[in-house]
């Protein structure tokens, strides 16, 4: 090991070093025009590499910041985006209906404090509690899909059932319009689930997505969740249909709970 | 008489009017420079240090390009870190020992073998700053490196002849 000396040392003859060097290309600078040229290039390609470099350090250490507005903004885009997809679903069925109702999902985004994803019953813990108006049965969604359903609410927080749990069924529709069946995760892999009673005469081909059906008060319709990967006869009667998800559950960091506002009256009706 | 104590200094004055001389009358090609000036910084005695040996190296680098009439600073930039890597160059070649003692080398007493690795290691490292500076980019880079073997050559022969004359301890 260098001696604290030797350290000394060593730094003084480091900086002689550059100062005579400095000096010789100052000489240098003066005495050619070629030398000059090149000793600008140099040093303007230096003071770029500088100011890039700490450009970059800069623009990494705001990436936490824009990374939190982009989801605040991909949110509220989504949000939109479902709020006008249901008015023009409203007005389709206006058209041949004569009932109306108005906006049903509200959307909460929020980061996922905590989460399980390597066990047989996995969870999820978010930043948003009943304070933020969350309440249990909730479903926690991204753009990619459903991740899971809320099962307790504290004032600031909230736990999750992920869909990484055997527990957990998603209804879901092969394409916009086929046939509906019970989405459950594979137990094995993070991205594999297993799609159940579709009947065997309905067409679903590798490549096909998924999407949530909206055939519950936990998830909005239109979700994609994944393509279907590959299919085996069931008892000769229903496909099994394995579903590679979009969603990688190992790589959110950021969800958005939906609630769907007309829960109450549907869960009393369904009591009844 | 040791030449550590009398006869370096002179020597070292006199080799560099010899490169002075070279600079200006010996232009042989212009894919050829001929300079001794790292043989006789590498001869500067193991006791110096590397920073008095760098102060050294700049002052008569400067010298040269000053009475010479060729770029100012050239040769200055390109004997500098022949002076910084001057021990670290010995140490490899010629062992810790040589360092640890304050010996000089001798071609007698280190072997010529070694001591002419010494050489053209610091030969090579001052032609290639020298060469690509004094091309300050507006070469090609074969041009540049013809120049650079070219240049290493010839003075890595004229080089030993001026090692002898400074380590002329061994004859006496």
């Amino acid at each position: 090991m260098p001696r604290k000396g030797n350290i000394y040392h060593y730094l003084i003859n480091a900086l002689v070093f550059i100062i005579l060097e400095a000096g010789a290309l100052m000489l240098l600078n003066h005495s050619g025009t070629l030398q000059n040229i090149w000793i600008m290039k140099g040093v303007h390609a230096f003071t770029g590499t500088v100011w890039g470099g700490s450009e970059s350090v800069k623009y990494y250490f705001s990436l936490k910041s824009e990374n939190r507005r982009l989801v605040e903004e991909n949110d509220r885009l989504t949000s939109e985006l479902r709020h006008y997809k249901e008015i023009l679903e409203k007005e389709q069925e206006q058209e041949h209906s004569f009932s109306s109702s108005s906006g049903r999902y509200r959307y909460i985004p929020a980061s996922v404090v905590k989460m399980s994803h390597n066990r047989q019953h996995n969870y999820i813990i978010v930043n948003k509690g009943s304070e933020d108006g969350v309440r249990e049965r909730a479903g926690v969604i991204t753009p990619d899909g459903a991740v899971g359903i809320i099962s307790a609410v504290s004032r600031h927080y909230s736990y999750a059932i992920a869909f990484t749990n055997p527990d957990m069924a998603i209804s879901t529709r092969i394409g916009h319009e086929g046939a509906v069946g019970t989405m459950t995760w594979d137990g094995m892999s993070a991205r594999g689930a297993i799609l159940n009673e579709i009947p065997c005469h309905i067409q679903a081909e590798p490549g096909d997505t998924v999407f949530t059906s909206g055939f519950s008060v936990i998830f909005p319709p239109d979700i994609p969740l994944g393509t279907i990967v590959d299919k085996n006869l069931k008892n000769g009667a229903t496909f099994e249909i394995k579903v590679s998800l979009f969603k990688d559950f190992r790589e959110i960091r950021y969800v958005s709970i939906v609630c769907d506002s007309d829960f109450d009256e549907i869960d009393e009706l369904e009591r009844r | 008489m040791t030449k550590t104590v009398h006869n370096f200094p002179v020597l070292f004055l006199l080799l560099i009017l010899a490169q002075m001389v070279i600079s200006n009358y010996f232009n042989f090609s212009l894919f050829v420079t001929l300079s001794i000036l790292p043989a006789i910084v590498m001869c500067i005695p193991v006791s110096v240090s590397t920073l008095a040996s760098m102060v050294i190296a700049f002052a008569t680098g400067l010298s040269v390009d000053v009475m010479a009439d060729g770029v100012i600073g050239l040769n200055a930039l390109a004997l500098v870190p022949v002076a910084l890597l001057r021990r670290t160059f010995i140490r490899i070649f010629l062992g810790e020992d040589i360092i640890n003692r304050n010996e000089d080398f001798t071609f007698r007493k280190n072997g010529i073998a070694k001591v002419s690795l010494v050489m053209f290691c610091s030969i090579v490292l001052f032609f290639g700053i020298y060469v690509i500076a004094d091309c300050a980019g507006m070469r090609p880079a074969w041009f540049c490196t013809v120049k650079i073997a070219a240049s290493t050559l010839v003075s890595y022969i004229v080089s030993l002849l001026a090692v002898s004359i400074l380590t002329s301890k061994d004859r006496q």
